[in-house]
């Protein structure tokens, strides 16, 4: 089964890729029986030059025995040139639902998929808790894989929608030499995990780097509900503009930026950020993180225009504001794993 | 293939040169830069940028991605026109615990009230995200809170003032998510 997979898979490159001179090796997850967890493949899909491609993937966590999956242990995979791959739960729908897609065999699961027009637009999942995401798309290292810590665990109920959404570039800041594809393996939790693993993701929503001020940071908190919480993992996004992206310890009273000795996390690459697990930082009581993005203006590849034409402001600045596409816009983007969960915290 | 990879290596040339370019141009001093610098409270209320002596209700807005933000900040004397960073904080009127905590950079230009005042309003004011899904006490609209505002200058003076504001979602229909989101102990159905 696997290796008629393999072949498949490399016959659909050779056939993508031509004369391509890097020899690309598939990625290759398990497939998943019920007792094992979920399994979810994206189909294959080109990502042609110049192209930025945001599809977003719906689907139903399966019937469980006892109503819920508890998952101690997570893969995503990537094929080279992903800018980003995140699953959410998804929550109230505004003008992005699963409904609306269309229909599509996710190895797995069934599900549907809405490509591109509203998948963009991130109002439209801003009260959808994150599960998981990942950045990492080397050739070298195209599988992240992720134990949770001991005791503690991702859970969902069945029924529960998720959205898995995926997003490639083939443009002038990042490439995608193949073809676009994402996968992802829940394996279910046997342990009886006591706590349960919440999540949190902030961002800076008003961000500009312009021409006139090429070198602007912008920091932020975000507290937790009351309790004793614990990092288990963490990882920040921005776009290329991004030179350094900082996440701190924060006691959610001091109003001025925590010392360097309370830095957990610290990202100088905007294309592949690291993505720390294992980690066991202990944040005070009341408090949360607080974090910082750090930018370097930079020419645009399409010209100024471009981005002043996008400017809400018209300030004729080349500014890059917010926005999800990697070569005209910036983000500044925190995605934390925390335990024991109170709540799937958003700060924006 | 070759020509390719030399644009890539000019492209990232031409990238990084920019990159390593001056750091921001502080502009004229608007007022007289060897004096402290002073700074007063504002805050938008609607879309205009009013200062919270005189009104202090800012009005809970949505930003692009969703949620809910305010927008507060300062106007000054004596302060460049670029490269100064604004802290802004909301803390509780009976704890210390604070809110909501933002830090930019921001740019002023000269107002007609004698003080110099943020160049555009919704950037270079200080954006506090409130309400939400860990809302702080009670409801957020409906309570008092503690507005805690440094300016530090391009050539590093700094001034900090503070200031008692009253949230307000917008009326009408506008408001109805605001309040939605903002009052997490009501005991009716929130309907939007």
């Amino acid at each position: 089964m696997r290796s008629l997979a393999t072949l498949a898979l490399t016959l659909s490159l050779v056939t993508a890729c031509g004369d391509n001179e890097s020899p690309f090796e598939p990625w290759l997850l398990d497939t998943l029986t019920p007792a094992q967890g979920v399994w979810v493949r994206t189909p294959e899909f080109d990502v042609g030059p110049g192209e930025e491609i945001q599809d977003c993937y719906f689907f139903q966590v399966p019937a469980q025995t006892d109503g819920t999956l508890a998952v101690d242990r997570i893969e995503l995979a990537l094929n080279p040139g992903s800018h980003h791959m995140n699953v959410f739960r998804v929550k109230s729908l505004v003008d992005l639902d699963p409904a609306d897609g269309a229909a599509i065999d996710l190895g797995g699961v069934t599900g549907t998929v809405i490509k591109g027009g509203e998948c963009w637009r991130s109002s439209n999942w801003a009260d959808w808790p994150l599960v998981v995401n990942n950045q990492q798309s080397r050739p070298d290292a195209p599988i992240f894989e992720w134990a949770l810590p001991a005791n503690v665990s991702t859970r969902f109920v069945a029924g529960e929608m998720l959205m898995l959404q995926i997003h490639y570039v083939n443009a002038a800041t990042q490439d995608t030499p193949f073809r676009g594809r994402g996968g992802v393996n829940l394996y279910r939790s046997t342990d009886g995990d006591a706590m349960e693993m919440g999540t949190l993701f902030a961002t800076q929503q008003n961000i500009r780097i312009c021409q006139s001020n090429p070198r602007p940071t912008y920091g932020g908190g975000c507290a937790l509900p009351q309790g004793l919480h614990t990092v288990a993992a963490a990882n920040g996004h921005f776009h290329s503009r991004g030179r350094s992206f900082s996440i701190f310890a924060w006691d959610g009273v001091t109003t001025t930026r925590p010392p360097d000795s309370a830095r957990f996390y610290q990202s100088t690459s905007w294309s592949e950020p690291p993505m720390l697990t294992g980690l066991s930082v202990p944040l005070p009581q009341g408090g949360g993180i607080y974090w910082t993005c750090e930018y370097a203006w930079s020419p645009p590849a399409e010209g100024c225009q471009a981005l002043n034409d996008k400017d809400p402001l018209h300030a004729n600045d080349c500014c890059y504001t917010f926005g999800p596409t990697v070569e005209t816009s910036e983000h500044c983007n925190v995605f934390l794993y925390y335990w024991p969960k109170t709540a799937d915290v958003t700060c924006f | 293939m070759l020509l390719a990879a030399l644009a890539r290596i000019t492209l990232a040339t031409a990238l990084l040169a920019a990159a390593c370019s001056d750091d921001v141009n502080p502009g004229v001093c608007l007022g007289d830069c060897t004096l402290p610098l002073e700074i007063r409270a504002v805050n938008l209320v609607d879309a205009t940028v009013v200062p919270i002596a005189v009104t202090n209700t800012p009005t809970i807005k949505p930003p692009l991605q969703g949620g809910w933000v305010l927008y507060a900040g300062v106007e000054a004397h004596n302060v460049h026109e670029h490269g100064a960073t604004l802290s802004a904080a909301i803390r509780a009127m009976t704890t210390s615990q604070v809110l909501s905590i933002e830090e930019r950079g921001v740019s002023f230009v000269n107002g007609a009230s004698g003080w110099a005042t943020p160049m555009f309003p919704t950037q270079d004011l200080a954006n506090l995200p409130v309400c939400g899904p860990v809302p702080g006490p009670g409801n957020f609209d409906e309570s008092m809170w503690r507005l805690e505002l440094t300016l530090r200058d391009s050539d590093g003076r700094t001034a900090t003032t503070t200031a008692t504001i009253a949230p307000q979602c917008e009326a009408g229909d506008q408001g109805t998510g605001c309040r939605c989101d903002c009052r997490p102990d009501t005991s009716t159905a929130c309907t939007r």
